[in-house]
C-alpha cells in the first residue's frame, strides 16, 4: 500500500484519531518490514514501529515544507532503529551477552522461515554490513526507494547514498560467495 | 554459493509475523493515542477564579517583596532557552503535567 501523505495529512488536520488511524493503516507494513529488517528481532522490531509510529504521532505538524510525509516517517523509523540497535549492543557489552546462533552461523530468532537458504544468506550478508549502510541497502533494494528519497532519510547527500548502496553490494557479492 | 543476482527482485525476505499482529497492533495504538487525548480544561466558577486570581497576585506580591533582585536564571529567555533544550517527550509530559494547573491556566 502507498502512503499517501495529502490524505493523511487532511485527515489529521480533521480529525487527529482517524489521520493517526489511516497512517497506521497505510504505513505500518511498510515500516515494520524496514525496521525489522535491521533490528532482527519481531519483538523488537514491534517496540520499535510502535515507537515510531507514536513519535509520529506527537510530531506529526513537524512535517517539513518539501519533504514528504513517507520520508518522514521512513526517517523516524530509520533512527529509531539505529538508536535501538546502539542501545542493545552497549547492553550486551555491558552483560556480556553473548547471541545465540543457529547451524547457518545466522542469529537463532523466531518468526524466521530459514527454509528460503538464499533469503537467509542475503539477510546474513546484509546484517554484516554498518548499520547505516544497512539502512541504504534495505531501502533501495527492498523498499525501491530513489536516492534521493534516501538522502532525505539518513539526512545524507544523494552521492553519498549511492556510494553506500554500490559498496553495500559489493560486500555482499563477497560474503555471498565466501560461503 | 554462485553469485548473487541483484537484479532479482523476487528475493522474499525470511522473516514471518504472528497471525493478526498487523490488526492488534492497529488497534493497540488506537487505543493509546485515545488514551492520550488531551483532557478537557477545568473552568474554575466565575468566583472562584476571583479568588484564584486574589490569591495569585497576593503570594506573587509577597515573594516579589522578599526576594532578591532578579538574577540571570530568572530571565524569561533563559527559560526559554532550557526548555528548547529539553527532548520532544520531555517537553510533552511537562505541558501534559501543567495542563490542569489553575495558575497556567485561565
Amino acid at each position: 500500500m502507498i502512503i499517501q501523505g495529502n490524505e493523511i495529512l487532511q485527515a489529521f488536520a480533521a480529525d487527529p484519531e482517524n489521520g493517526f488511524r489511516l497512517l497506521t493503516r497505510q504505513a505500518m507494513r511498510p515500516l515494520y518490514w524496514h525496521i525489522r529488517r535491521m533490528v532482527v528481532s519481531h519483538h523488537d522490531a514491534e517496540d520499535v514501529l510502535q515507537e515510531t509510529l507514536l513519535r509520529a504521532y506527537r510530531s506529526i505538524g513537524g512535517v517539513r515544507e518539501g519533504s514528504t510525509l513517507a520520508s518522514w516517517l521512513y526517517r523516524i523509523a530509520t533512527n529509531e532503529a539505529l538508536r535501538h540497535i546502539e542501545q542493545r549492543g552497549r547492553m550486551a557489552r555491558a552483560l556480556d551477552i553473548v547471541p545465540e546462533e543457529d547451524a547457518t552461523g545466522a542469529l537463532a530468532e523466531e518468526y524466521v522461515d530459514y527454509s528460503d537458504l538464499e533469503a537467509v544468506k542475503l539477510r546474513d550478508a546484509v546484517l554484516a554490513l554498518p548499520p547505516r549502510q544497512q539502512a541504504v541497502f534495505n531501502l533501495r533494494y527492498f523498499d525501491e526507494l530513489e536516492y534521493r528519497e534516501i538522502a532525505e532519510i539518513l539526512q545524507c547527500s544523494e552521492p553519498t547514498a549511492k556510494a553506500n548502496y554500490h559498496f553495500a553490494k559489493e560486500k555482499i557479492k563477497k560474503y555471498i560467495s565466501s560461503l | 554459493m554462485e553469485n548473487f543476482d541483484f537484479e532479482k527482485r523476487a528475493v522474499p525476505s525470511p522473516y514471518t509475523v504472528p497471525d493478526g499482529f498487523f490488526d492488534q497492533m492497529e488497534e493497540r495504538l488506537a487505543s493509546r493515542v485515545a488514551e492520550q487525548r488531551p483532557k478537557t480544561t477545568r473552568v474554575l466558577p466565575f468566583r472562584l477564579r476571583y479568588a484564584a486570581a486574589a490569591v495569585v497576585a497576593i503570594a506573587i506580591g509577597s515573594v516579589a517583596l522578599m526576594r532578591p533582585p532578579a538574577t540571570e536564571s530568572d530571565n524569561f529567555d533563559d527559560i526559554a532557552r532550557v526548555f528548547q533544550q529539553m527532548s520532544p517527550d520531555d517537553q510533552y509530559s511537562m505541558l501534559e503535567s501543567y495542563q490542569d494547573d489553575i495558575f497556567m491556566n485561565d
